[in-house]
């Protein structure tokens, strides 16, 4: 194995997990602030990554301002599944039907991206977008041609995380996310809007989903399809539980770690032993469910303390 | 006249015995619904669309798989969102170990559960410790990679439904999917199927088991502080959901005659439609799982695709479609119930019941408790 097979593998590692880290952000936000697990993280990417590649399509703008647009109707998703779905369970609900709503929300949207009726049909054909920067646009790198577009993804996605960290820590409405992550009761009881708290975690990682879903797209293998995101959501589930749900680093740390696994375990079984490279997946994530097993609430994560 | 009277008396005195006899012993109850079950399915075969009686075949099989799930969702708050993959499992398990080993099928039927048990509890033990939420995301894995690697094998037909000719009973009799008559005893066998797993989900929840499920579904802590060991009920819950998955994967080979193809049917949709069928239906009770079977797959299979055709009459509407509207009616209806009326759709029938009864007892109605 020689220097440019590394460097492959590593860009590749990295381009996984900033798209899985962007996902699984998302779920970490809606479940610290909501205390749902939110199953339709994937599938609300990828209705918006849809918007952007038709846009893309049919008005001829460039996927920069397609994406701005889809952006804008990703935030519009997170807002309308909040206040029609979410809010109404009220906070008495419990944390399984919460996952149940969510797991009719895909349903819902799934039924949406199927729907040929007018311009929907249309909205909602399979198609190829394009990628931010032209692949045929490369740098070298120890002897290795990497796509500016993958570097692009990887700074960008750093870029978006930190500074949503740097929002959580520094600010003001980052202390109100952080207070009605830890008590939604007393956050409330102090003052704290927590609704708009929890409108705006819903709006964002519909946000960060679709990123994640352009992102990935021009590269799937079926181009942008109803369950284009389906993988990632896997991975960036498991990020979030490897890194433990109870800090927003260690979800991210996770992603990469897991991205560079899935990199390197998948180029491996193909290359060495022969093996489709599902079976790298299935290895790694038994894995990762082993080492769970003993440490059941993540790397980054500590017990939550139980109340009756 | 006075005659008359007596017969009609009697006659009266009989139905009441039969039904007290009915009404007594619920095993009996599941014997007259499956036999009903069977009846419709048949006069549906005999009919003029018999290509409607594989709905009606998928509506009971459905049952079957929802009331495994039911254990799990509603008796001990889990979700799976791997059964979809595990029926997937059976069929393919079936498939390989009939048409390449040329096993029994009855032999085949009881390694594929066998299996399958083993994996839910492989899944169980591993997911289970950690907090209950995590098991959907565990299974979400499952439920994922099992169909990548149906995907990449070609014993698994890479995925795509592959057919079997027939099933050998015994070695002599043989039932086909293409024979009229055949599929008649099909149907039966689905319908025998349906009974069975009533009684035994009936069984295990009036069981001691079934008390510590009911416990731990009111309180978890509660449970726990009365001694009831929570993850080891849960896992038992699992398997036997994964269990009940696979016993309708065997059902489904039996009357379809084919494997079915990962992306068409055992995907994370249908594992969606069979959690909406618990939810819709009614958690914890179990005549729920039927009539949740009947809305969220005959509405859709019966109403929409003639709606569709309706509307395709007029002039403007040539080439509508309703493609899609089947998984949002079904997504809605979950949120609905979960929102509205969290006792599902068999409240509605206690509750007439009820209404029924008071106005005839000329008591104020109560309104019904949860079936």
């Amino acid at each position: 194995m020689d220097i440019s097979t590394i460097i492959q593998i590593l860009f590749n590692s990295l381009r996984t997990g900033s798209i899985v880290a962007l996902a699984g952000l998302g779920i970490v936000l809606i479940y610290r602030t909501s205390k749902a697990t939110n199953f339709a993280q994937g599938s609300i990417g990828t209705i918006n990554a849809f918007v952007a590649g038709y846009i893309a399509h049919a008005t001829g703008l460039s996927i920069w301002t397609s994406t701005l647009i889809a952006l804008g109707t990703a935030f519009l998703t997170g807002v309308i599944i909040d206040k029609l779905f979410i809010r109404p369970a009220g906070r008495t609900a419990s944390p399984v039907n919460k996952q149940i709503l969510t797991l009719g929300i895909i349903l819902i949207l799934t039924g949406i991206m199927n729907m040929n009726i007018g311009i929907l049909g249309d909205l909602f054909t399979p198609r190829y977008p394009e990628q931010f920067i032209s692949s045929s646009e490369r740098v070298m790198i120890l002897g290795r041609n990497i796509q500016w577009n993958t570097i692009f993804i990887v700074a960008l996605s750093i870029f978006l995380l930190s500074a949503i960290f740097l929002f959580i820590q520094k600010t003001r409405w980052g202390l109100a996310i952080r207070v009605t992550a830890s008590n939604e009761t007393a956050a409330r009881l102090m003052g704290v809007p927590t609704k708009t708290v929890t409108m705006i975690a819903w709006a964002v990682a519909a946000m960060l989903g679709t990123i994640a879903g352009i992102a990935l797209a021009p590269r799937a293998p079926a181009g942008l399809n109803p369950g284009l995101l389906i993988g990632t959501q896997v991975s960036a589930f498991f990020a979030a539980v490897f890194g433990g749900f109870q800090s927003f680093f260690g979800p991210v740390f996770a992603a990469y770690i897991i991205g560079f696994l899935l990199s390197a375990g998948r180029y491996g079984m193909s290359s060495y032993f022969g093996q489709p490279s599902i079976i790298a997946d299935l290895i790694i994530y038994l894995v990762i469910l082993i080492i769970l097993y003993f440490k059941p609430f993540g790397i980054f994560g500590k017990a939550p303390e139980r109340k009756v | 006249m006075q005659t008359l009277q007596r017969i009609l008396r009697v006659l009266a005195q009989a139905i009441r015995k039969i039904i007290k006899y009915i009404k007594d012993r619920p095993q009996m109850q599941y014997i007259l619904l499956g036999t009903v079950m069977f009846f419709i399915g048949r006069s549906i075969l005999l009919g003029d669309t018999p290509s409607n009686a594989d709905y009606f075949a998928q509506i009971l099989i459905y049952t079957i798989v929802a009331l495994g799930l039911n254990l799990l969702l509603g008796f001990s708050g889990l979700v799976s969102l791997a059964t979809a993959a595990f029926m997937g499992i059976s069929t393919y398990g079936m498939h390989i170990l009939m048409e390449n080993y040329e096993v029994n099928y009855f032999l085949a039927a009881l390694i594929v559960l066998i299996f399958a048990g083993g994996l839910g509890l492989l899944v169980g033990v591993l997911s289970l410790k950690m907090q209950g939420i995590y098991l959907a995301i565990a299974t979400l894995f499952v439920a994922h990679v099992i169909g990548e690697l149906f995907r990449s094998f070609e014993a698994f037909n890479y995925g795509e439904s592959a057919r079997i000719s027939e099933i050998t009973f015994f070695g002599e009799t043989s039932l086909s999917g293409y024979a009229q008559d055949d599929r008649i005893y099909l149907m039966g066998i689905v319908a025998i199927g349906l009974i069975l797993a009533f009684v035994v989900i009936h069984n295990i929840v009036k069981s001691p088991s079934g008390r510590a499920f009911m416990a731990i579904s009111r309180s978890y802590h509660a449970a726990l502080a009365m001694g009831i060991s929570v993850r080891r009920y849960r896992l038992l819950a699992f398997m036997i959901a994964t269990i009940f998955a696979a016993f309708g994967g065997i059902l489904y080979l039996t009357y379809m005659q084919s494997t079915g193809s990962v992306d068409r049917n055992w995907n994370l949709e249908l594992s969606l439609i069979l959690l909406a069928i618990v939810v819709v239906g009614g958690m914890k009770s179990l005549p729920g799982m039927l009539l949740g079977a009947a809305i969220i797959i005959g509405i859709p299979e019966f109403f929409f695709t003639p709606f569709e055709e309706f509307l395709q009459g007029f002039g403007p509407l040539e080439n509508i479609s309703l493609r899609g509207f089947d998984d949002i009616f079904t997504g809605l209806l979950i949120i609905l119930t979960i929102l509205f009326y969290p006792y599902g759709a068999i409240r509605i029938i206690s509750r007439l019941k009820h209404t029924v009864q008071s106005k005839f007892q000329n008591k104020p109605s109560k309104g019904g408790d949860a079936a």
